[in-house]
């Protein structure tokens, strides 16, 4: 029945149409990658928004603003959602928007599967915020959230030590944000793999790509180890099981390197696709090929094959022995070496470039220069006796404040100032993107740079207050009002997205003399990408189709000029055009609102889990005898 | 091209401003009573010493990057009608193999005296150490003496208050009974970690007498911000006195009746 009324639908060829039901059946990976872009950024409000109550309990000692309970669970979300809600999926929305168009693809291998990882990402997500609301009233501050912090270390998150239900919404939300992120992370490996247009060898491809291929296997290899931990830990709650409890035999320390094995790949699935968008943007605006590509790209696989061998710098003081912390101390050391490679090779692709100062070129400026800060402090860490004073401590927050903060957020915004007029057919407006960037700039040093100082004189991380006369109140204060700074600029941004929208210029294909395949065709895109997939001859192909080489390596225009070499864009359908392209289902829809039934089901009335799993089954098995168009 | 509009011009002195403001607050915002940089212990003279060991040079790197990223900006800013294009370098092996090589050589630089230093913390305590078992529990610290009989029970201290004679090593065994906890008197020693069902240890020797501010640095549920202690550095005299002064108390509470409570606040 459910098969026959998508076939009608499919007849009416939805893709390309407005309106709402065609959002919720899209496949296409460009209506995805807003999706994903438009939810991550509604999570970010939500994060902000934490991180702002955080800053003002703190603004003051002794302040009685949020109680230490609601402190707890608001500093356990502000994370959880920042990591797995906000720079993880922000990603996604630009892998989405982009691998296909980079590597001349019309879609990801695996389109109704990609639909399926935004599905499940916003029930993950929505579950876990709904948590909220399970403590009692809401309006007074009785929130029932988790309160284990994101790194939920047991046995602080076993029953006995965190009673209600916030712990169980925080696991079962992450294991469902998990498969997201698994099936996000085959996908876009197998797409990168297989997908790409002729003569697009792996080593032609933009750097972003790459770097979005070794976040993939990232993905593939860290989320089952979170997924194991957080099926022990669901046991320990849900079944009685003694997996983490001491008191029965169990392991604290097992928690810990299993979230950690999996945590610290996690940070580079956080910082490469950054990385990956910065050596997109730099040579745009440098007029210059990136400097050493190879070496960029070595390097970000360098990274994310060491990112396997660091993760117990988390755990320096739990007591795993002298050898252990040697070799780890080492370890972290070294992983400083490729990231220094690419901050290098940056620089090298500004020099003796033609610079232009657009905002997106002021935000990878902002990444080189911020996250440097950030990855210096992460070599303080691997001097692992100065360490054992540092753990747990401001200092700590401010570090990965500067990488995540300082580094993928800024390399994000850069792509999203960099990548607006693609999808849009908009740019974004220049005066107040250099508000905004300025705005965020003094906002993010106001904010993170005393907390390097609190640190160090002996502020620990996860208090929700402190006493009066420790020497902190001014650093709190600063860190406070940066906060607010940086929040005025996300204003500035909204504004900007709003007015930029409904400017009536429209911009050409090509706005920024881009380098990459994106830019060769209409913007936006047509559904179809490419009327003719290209045959690809170098990197930065559509660069060289542009211009040729002269005996200095000076560029000239080819004779037919950059502009005429970009496909019009004449309104007819990929089906008028005889392209093929996959056809819309709701079934992965369908599918992914059985997880979350699942997992309400396992935490209130177990007999809800078989409804949830018949949703689910149903899905999949309506999605696997969809009869393919046509 | 860019207008520069009048917020770019303002920004980069607003951003120096603000640098200036951090750094010229004034110095009485640099104390604390858990400042890392202010060590009366040994173990966190040498932690704080170690992190300088890295703090400059690295300090000296972001401070070339940055020179480096805003003179190449300005140098290589694209000037007003220019339309040509710059030579389209595409590397320098050589040069990008030294600058691998020589942060790796850097970096294995600071390997060495991490090495050292995890070894000089993982020693052993000197023979004449004072053993101390601290225990973490949900929201409070325990200290007592294994080796200091006091009424037929290990002297113990009231929670939250350690007495440890100044210039002696003191093993400090560290343990749980609920959830992880850690142990950290930041101006004495950095922290180590209580887990129930591992044990750890750790050695500190105070330098100076006094007060120093200890705090329960593994968060460890609602009341993880209050979990504070002191720890009273004197004199070994002293310190004997105060131990003989515990076990004639606890003597004479041993020699009462059970009935009600000891009534002598002497």
């Amino acid at each position: 029945m459910a098969v026959s009324t998508a076939g009608a639908l499919k007849a009416h060829g939805a893709t390309s149409e407005s309106g709402i039901w065609s959002w919720l059946v899209t496949v296409d990976h460009k209506r995805i990658g807003v999706l994903y872009g438009v939810s991550s950024f509604f999570f970010f409000l939500i994060g902000g928004i934490e991180a702002l109550l955080i800053r003002i309990q703190l603004a003051t000692p002794e302040n009685g603003f949020l109680d230490p309970d609601a402190y707890n669970r608001i500093f356990t979300m502000h994370g959880t959602t920042m990591v797995f809600l906000v720079v993880m999926p922000m990603s996604s929305a630009f892998f989405n928007l982009l691998v296909p168009l980079m590597i001349g693809a019309r879609d990801v291998a695996f389109p109704r599967l990609n639909a399926f990882s935004f599905w499940v990402f916003l029930a993950g997500g929505l579950l876990l915020n709904a948590s909220f609301f399970t403590g009692g009233n809401i309006f007074d501050g009785e929130f029932g959230a988790p309160d284990g912090g994101w790194f939920g270390y047991a046995p602080l998150t076993l029953e006995r030590y965190s009673g209600g239900h916030g712990i169980e919404y925080w696991m079962l939300g992450l294991q469902i944000l998990g498969v997201a992120s698994l099936a996000g992370g085959f996908n876009f490996a197998v797409t990168i793999l297989n997908m790409r247009a002729p003569g697009m060898t792996l080593m032609r491809m933009p750097v972003f790509v790459w770097m979005t291929l070794v976040m993939s296997f990232l993905l593939i290899f860290a989320m089952p180890v979170i997924a194991v931990a957080l099926f022990q830990l669901s046991f320990d709650r849900l079944f009685d099981a003694n997996f983490f409890n001491p008191a029965a035999g169990g392991s604290p320390l097992l928690w810990q390197h299993l979230f950690w094995l999996f945590g610290h790949p996690e940070v580079y699935i956080l910082i490469l696709p950054a990385m990956g968008m910065v050596s997109e943007v730099l040579p745009v605006y440098a007029r210059k090929p990136l400097f050493g590509y190879p070496f960029v790209v070595f390097s970000g696989v360098a990274i994310g094959f060491m990112s396997w061998g660091v993760w117990a710098h988390h755990m320096y003081t739990v007591g795993l022995g002298p050898v252990a912390n040697s070799a780890f101390g080492i370890t972290t050391v070294m992983i400083a070496v490729p990231t220094g490679v690419k901050i290098f090779n940056w620089l090298a692709t500004l020099w003796g470039g033609s610079i232009s100062f657009n905002t997106p070129m002021m935000f990878c400026l902002g990444f080189i220069t911020m996250f440097t800060i950030g990855g210096l402090t992460g070599v303080t860490h691997s001097m692992v006796p100065s360490d054992y004073q540092q753990q747990d401590t401001y200092y700590i927050v401010a570090h990965f404040h500067q990488v995540l903060f300082g580094g993928a957020l800024f390399g994000l915004f850069a792509g999203i100032y960099y990548w607006f007029p693609k999808f849009t057919g908009k740019l974004l407006n220049e005066a107040l993107g250099q508000v905004h960037f300025w705005l965020m700039l003094i906002g993010f040093n106001l904010t993170f740079q005393p907390m390097m100082i609190l640190g160090l004189m002996g502020m620990p991380r996860r208090v929700a207050s402190y006493p009066e006369d420790y020497g902190w109140d001014l650093w709190n204060m600063m860190a406070t009002l940066g906060a607010f700074t940086i929040a005025l600029s996300i204003l500035v941004f909204m504004w900007n997205v709003i007015v930029s929208l409904r400017r009536k210029e429209r911009v050409g294909a090509d706005p920024w003399d881009g380098r990459t395949l994106e830019w060769s065709i209409p913007s936006p895109p047509p559904e179809y990408n490419f009327r003719e997939i290209p045959h690809v001859h170098s990197v930065d192909d559509f660069w060289h189709r542009k211009y040729a080489e002269d005996a200095q390596g000076r560029p000239v225009p080819v004779p037919a000029g950059g502009a005429a070499l970009v496909e019009h864009d004449d309104g007819r359908s990929a089906h008028e055009l005889g392209i093929h392209m996959p056809s819309t289902s709701y079934f992965p829809l369908v599918a992914a609102i059985g997880l979350p039934i699942i997992a309400l089901g396992l935490i209130y009335y177990i007999p809800l889990v078989f409804v949830g799993a018949a949703v689910l089954l149903i899905g999949l098995y309506g999605w696997v005898y969809e009869p393919a168009s046509e | 091209m860019v207008r520069r509009s009048l917020v770019t011009r303002i920004a980069p002195l607003l951003l120096i401003l603000t640098f200036g403001l951090v750094l010229g607050s004034g110095c009485e915002y640099f104390s604390s009573p858990q400042n890392t940089f202010a060590p009366a212990g040994e173990v966190a003279e040498g932690q704080r010493d170690d992190f300088l060991f890295v703090m400059w040079p690295a300090l000296v790197i972001l401070i070339g990057v940055w020179v480096g990223t805003v003179v190449i900006a300005i140098k290589f800013r694209r000037k007003k009608g220019d339309t040509t294009l710059p030579r389209q370098v595409h590397g320098n092996t050589p040069l990008e193999l030294t600058w691998t090589i020589i942060p790796a050589i850097m970096m294995a630089a600071v390997a060495v005296p991490t090495v050292v230093g995890i070894r000089e913390l993982a020693r052993d305590p000197g023979d004449d150490a004072l053993t101390i078992n601290v225990t973490g529990v949900q929201w409070a610290w325990l200290f007592e003496y294994p080796d200091i009989d006091a009424g037929g029970a290990p002297l113990s201290t009231t929670p939250g208050e350690l007495r440890i004679p100044v210039g002696r090593d003191i093993d400090v065994q560290i343990r749980s009974t609920d959830v992880n906890h850690s142990f950290w008197v930041p101006k004495l020693a950095g922290k180590t970690d209580a887990i129930q069902n591992h044990p750890n240890h750790m050695w500190l020797r105070a330098t100076k007498e006094g007060e120093f501010a200890g705090q329960c640095a593994e968060f460890c549920g609602l009341d993880h911000y209050k979990m504070r202690f002191t720890v009273y550095a004197m004199p070994q005299a002293e310190f004997d006195a105060w131990v003989a002064e515990q076990q004639a108390a606890a003597g004479a509470k041993q020699g009462e009746p059970q009935v009600g409570l000891a009534t002598d606040g002497e």
